[in-house]
């Protein structure tokens, strides 16, 4: 088996593991894949986990920018559609020099943003949630979609094997950068190839230096090169420059194409202290995109429109069901496990990863720019059930930190407080209990208000949580009458 | 003679033999089936009573007006909740063309659009050939005055566009309902204040005697008491009904639920008064039709060929005083299947009877929500979906799904079900329209003819799903128990299907053998915690058919017995036999079963040796 070959396996392993990661809804994949994203480069520096740090460096000095062919799922999301436009345009690459400056000044913005916590840049930049958003906000839905079909043919014939799901549009904003991101670096990938990588992403860079000075490397037999072009044609990092036999090491990825369609065997991947050994490194440059930003909300929820309020006369018929608006909050509401709004904007990358895992829709990529597209807890599906802590288990940043049932019953994230005008037993004087009755915690309790016979709900702020609970199921549309609003610093209870 | 077939000549004749051939086989295969005799149906074979006070000929089925099929029925568009009116054409049609000659609607049914469907359907057949019943059913307070009642009464004329009615029903009275105030009023408080007060009633009776009403009657859904009172109403000659409409069926005659008279009661004194009973729920909606499946298995066994169905309609057809069945058939071939009961209709025999008796008896054991979903609840004005969560709930509970608790001794079975239970949920009843949505208003609670308590059966949904959203790991419930036994410091805990605790303490069998005797529904299914199992014991919790026992010590009789069944046995100390309190010989129930060989035997030495204790 030749080594591009096995490279392939190994990208596909990597790529469709993460993929699936996004996609599930069951939380299974998780199970067993929940390392894959931990060994991204930069979650992992946000989660401070030296130790995988090291082991990528190390593998890049080793044997180059193996990382960015096999690991990234970025990178081999470009290469799947290299290789598909390839199969229509054989020999399209050629050498280009390289953007050193350009991409130098990348990196140091994104260095000194990642310093001081500017995410949004962070975000933007960062190869792996730039591929969980358009797993996260574009596939996943034709995910859910074909689980949804199978769930109704599951249904047809009573079985339980599938089950449908809602597919949320959970940020409007998110959808339309996914979809931006998505075009960026497939217009790239299919014209230039690996383009991004070694022109814009900040880890293609640092890894650069690393595999200018790696022990295996692709190298050029000059005497038995006959100078054809096949490699450099071929060469999607258009890092080869063969007339002056040179290969550009800071933006090889290690794909290993150019052994393969040499033709004279005059490219091997070996130790580079052997005999014969060239390289010299060259400099590139390419352009940049930028991204536009807008911001809305809206929903796909279950029932729609209003319900007349009336008495009944006749039998029958559902109740149209409003759809629950999205509340001000004094503050943010951020998962359980973030432990405080700073630390969590730091150290969130927005991949998206918690978002498409969270079962009850919850989180959701918030819109503002201060935590932009950095989940946040909104109640309009659901609440934030005290039995999962999903989101917590699969954070790879460390962003949202691993926590257990039992903690999260006990860490308080947010706290309700009461709109009268919205409660339907302050103004309507319905006999309703639901926020007193479904409080995990027992923070709310019914008490006598002003008019008698009338009890109204009363929180006691220091047993909230701020789970939702409440928020979700009060029964008045579309402005819920209890809203939490966020914790800057959460604390136990 | 064209001797050039061409192509498509040859093709067509070759397909006219290939539809003969087909046509051929097709009669001989009929032939084969005509074996099991079918009933004709057509309308000289229909079942008749004779109304006895115009002695006009009713058909025994008669056709229930209150769920007609919609245009959601066809998907066309799950949205359409219209009446599907072709298809109500066609139906009553068929209906008319079969025999059946009796149309039972109200105002309220349908979303209100029953009675001008009704009327479209039947304007079309001849006014004499169909009776027509309509109702007066201003539930509402503000429809109490006897301007806005009236005026119901004429719009029923006009959508059904007839000139007189038939049978007119003062609809579902017998409810204590609250007035426009919220004041309870009582039963008999809020008929006055409905037909009453408001001189409705006298209005009608006048009605009758111009011949625009042919019958008047009332339909009732309540207890005794209030049922005596409208028969009191009656025999002092205020008012006469010229028929009642009762719900009844084989569940109802004597196991109707607590809120509800007994079917047996009803029909009985009426039949005393020789006014004729009209049925509603023959088969309490729809529940009859679809027995769980070792009772309909029971039935298939003595009428293979016979629907599930069909048992309901004979069970109440076999009384004499019975004018006619409602039956709302919203399908075709619901019609289909009554028209065969009623074109061939025999009445229940002795075996029959007897077979059936034992489904009502084991029917009767669960606790079913006694939901008939008539929708008179709807719409919940959040929004809750009531009859599909109780549909769900019956379904759960007749898949033995439901009766899951946290403790549970295999987990994986616990899994299992736990998922079926929380994905059926979400498939039946949309997300914002589940339990948990309900917040406990109380509104729905005097719409419901059946008397469910919708909120309190809401919250113990609720309460339910949330415990098995919280957890997919099930806690031994031996372990549960074993505490409860030492924390107690009782002689026996009996832990229900439904998780409940119940403490005894006497010593020896005595509570095991009064459970059976008086209260075997406790032990079905249940878990128990005893101190001291001896043989007689381990056979009255066999025959009280429970699902697992832990004990500190058990004897080797004992164990032996159990293990003819599957019940789960965990135990401390193994004994060869249990001694008696002196400690000088056998236990006296040990040794009087000790040669017995199965549980069933040792029931009847145990009750004789218990009842010679309480002397």
């Amino acid at each position: 088996m030749s080594k591009k070959r096995i490279r392939q396996i190994l990208a596909v392993f990597f790529f469709f593991g993460i993929t699936l990661l996004f996609l599930d809804f069951t939380g299974v994949v998780s199970n067993y894949l929940d390392w894959m994203p931990r060994l991204q480069f930069l979650p992992a520096l946000l989660a401070m986990n030296f130790f995988v740090i090291i082991f990528l460096l190390l593998l890049t000095f080793l044997f180059g920018r193996v990382y960015c062919s096999v690991i990234c799922p970025l990178g081999v999301l470009q290469d799947i559609i290299s290789h598909i436009v390839g199969k229509y345009k054989k020999n399209r690459f050629f050498f280009s020099p390289a953007k050193t400056f350009l991409r130098y000044f990348i990196f140091f913005v994104f260095f000194v943003a990642t310093l001081f916590g500017v995410g949004v840049i962070t975000q933007l930049l960062d190869p792996y949630s730039f591929f969980g958003r358009i797993a996260g906000q574009l596939f996943q839905p034709i995910y859910l979609g074909l689980n949804n079909l199978l769930a109704i043919f599951a249904e047809w014939t009573n079985s339980y094997l599938f089950y449908s799901v809602p597919i949320v549009l959970t940020s409007l904003t998110m959808l339309i950068v996914a979809i931006g991101s998505f075009f960026i670096v497939g217009y790239l990938s299919a014209r230039g190839g690996r383009t991004y990588c070694n022109t814009i992403c900040p880890v293609g860079t640092l890894l650069g230096f690393f595999s200018k000075f790696s022990l295996f490397k692709p190298i050029i037999n000059t005497e038995k090169c006959n100078g054809c072009h096949l490699c450099s044609r071929n060469c999607k990092a258009s890092c080869i420059d063969l007339t002056n036999q040179k290969i550009d090491y800071s933006r090889c990825v290690a794909c290993f194409s150019c052994i393969d369609n040499c033709k004279k065997g005059a490219i091997e991947y070996r130790f580079v202290f052997d005999t014969n050994k060239k390289s010299v490194e060259q400099n590139a440059e390419k352009n940049q995109e930028n991204q536009m930003r807008r911001s809305f909300l809206t929903m796909i929820g279950l029932g729609t429109a209003t319900v007349a309020f009336s008495q009944k006369s006749v039998d029958g018929g559902l109740a149209e069901i409003l759809d629950r608006e999205i509340p001000q909050r004094k503050q943010p509401i951020v998962p359980c496990g973030a432990y405080s709004l700073d630390r969590f904007s730091k150290k969130c990358t927005a991949c998206g990863l918690c978002v498409s895992t969270c079962p009850t829709k919850v989180l959701r990529p918030s819109s503002s720019l201060d935590h932009f597209m950095q989940p946040e807890l909104q109640f309009t599906e659901g609440y934030c059930r005290p039995e999962c802590t999903r989101c917590a288990e699969i954070c790879p940043t460390g962003a949202i930190e691993k926590i257990t049932s039992a903690e999260k019953s006990s860490i308080k994230i947010g706290t309700a407080r009461i709109v009268s005008s919205n409660c339907l037993a302050a103004t309507e004087h319905v006999k309703c209990d639901n926020c007193a009755r479904h409080c995990p915690n027992g923070a709310i309790t019914m008490v006598p208000s002003s008019e008698e016979g009338i009890f109204v709900p009363s929180i006691n702020a220091e047993r909230c949580i701020g789970c939702g609970a409440c928020e979700a199921l009060c029964p008045s549309r579309p402005f819920s009458a209890i809203v939490v609003d966020g914790l800057t610093v959460h604390r136990e209870i | 003679m064209n001797k050039n077939i061409n192509r498509r000549s040859f093709l067509k004749r070759f397909s006219a033999g290939v539809a003969t051939a087909t046509l051929a086989t097709s009669c001989s295969s009929s032939v084969n089936n005509d074996e099991e005799q079918k009933v004709v149906v057509k309308k000289e074979n229909m079942e008749m009573r004779i109304n006895p006070n115009d002695k006009q000929k009713v058909s025994l089925i008669a056709y229930g007006c209150m769920r007609w099929p919609t245009l959601a029925d066809k998907r066309e568009d799950p949205e359409a909740c219209d009446i599907d009116q072709e298809q109500v054409n066609s139906l009553v049609d068929r209906a008319i063309e079969g025999g059946i000659n009796f149309f039972d609607t109200a105002p309220t049914y349908c979303k209100g659009f029953s009675e001008r469907s009704v009327g479209i359907a039947l304007k079309k057949h001849e006014r004499s050939s169909f009776l027509v019943a309509t109702k007066l059913s201003n539930f509402n307070p503000e429809d109490w005055t006897r301007e806005r009642t009236l005026a119901m009464y004429e719009r029923s004329f006009k959508e059904l566009q007839v000139d007189y009615i038939d049978y007119y029903v003062l609809h579902s009275i017998g409810r204590a309902k609250p007035d426009a105030k919220g004041n309870q009023l009582t039963f008999q408080e809020t008929f006055k204040a409905r037909y009453v007060n408001n001189g409705v009633i006298d209005t009608l009776m006048e009605e009758k005697k111009k011949g625009r009403i042919r019958n008047l009657g009332f339909s009732f859904h309540g207890q005794q008491d209030a049922f005596d009172y409208f028969l009191s109403l009656h025999d002092e000659g205020r008012y006469v009904w010229d028929f009642v409409y009762i719900q009844m069926n084989y569940m109802d005659w004597q196991h109707a639920s607590k809120r509800n008279t007994q079917a047996e009661y009803m029909y009985n004194e009426l039949a005393k008064r020789n006014i004729p009973v009209i049925v509603m729920e023959p088969l309490l909606g729809g529940r009859l039709a679809e027995l769980p499946l070792p009772l309909s298995e029971k039935l298939q066994a003595v009428c293979p060929n016979k629907s599930i169905a069909s048992w309901a309609f004979r069970f109440v057809g076999s009384f004499p005083n019975i004018l006619t069945i409602l039956s709302g058939m919203r399908f075709p071939d619901h019609l289909e299947n009554n028209l065969e009961t009623f074109c061939d209709f025999q009445p229940l025999n002795e075996t029959e009877k007897n077979v059936l008796n034992e489904c009502v008896v084991s029917y009767a054991e669960k606790d079913y929500i006694l939901c008939t979903r008539c929708e008179y609840c709807m719409p919940c004005k959040y929004g809750v979906d009531i009859p599909s969560i109780f549909t769900h709930y019956n379904k759960c509970l007749l898949e033995d799904d439901y009766f899951l608790t946290n403790e549970y001794p295999d987990q994986r079975v616990f899994q299992r079900a736990r998922r079926n239970f929380l994905i059926g949920y979400d498939r039946a009843v949309p997300r914002l329209r589940q339990a948990t949505h309900c917040i406990n208003c109380g509104e729905c609670l005097e719409h419901c003819p059946q008397h469910i308590n919708i909120p309190e059966k809401m919250r113990e949904i609720d309460q339910y799903v949330e415990s098995l959203k919280r957890t997919d790991v099930p806690t031994d419930v031996f372990v549960v128990l074993r505490k409860e036994l030492n924390e107690k410091q009782c002689s026996l805990v009996v832990r229900d299907v439904k998780g409940e605790n119940h403490i005894f303490n006497h010593s020896g069998v005595k509570d095991l053998y009064t459970l059976v005797a008086t209260n075997p529904k406790l032990l079905h299914r249940a878990y128990l915690a005893d101190k001291v199992v001896g043989k007689g014991a381990a056979a009255l919790m066999i025959i009280g058919g429970i699902s697992g026992i832990y004990t500190r010590v058990i004897s080797e009789p004992a164990l032996q017995l159990f293990k003819q069944t599957n019940i789960r046995v965990e135990y401390d100390e193994l004994v060869p036999e249990i001694i008696n309190r002196k400690g000088d010989g056998l236990c006296p129930v040990e040794s009087l079963v000790k040669d017995l060989p199965t549980a069933k035997d040792c029931l009847k030495p145990i009750g004789e040796f218990v009842s010679k204790l309480n002397y």
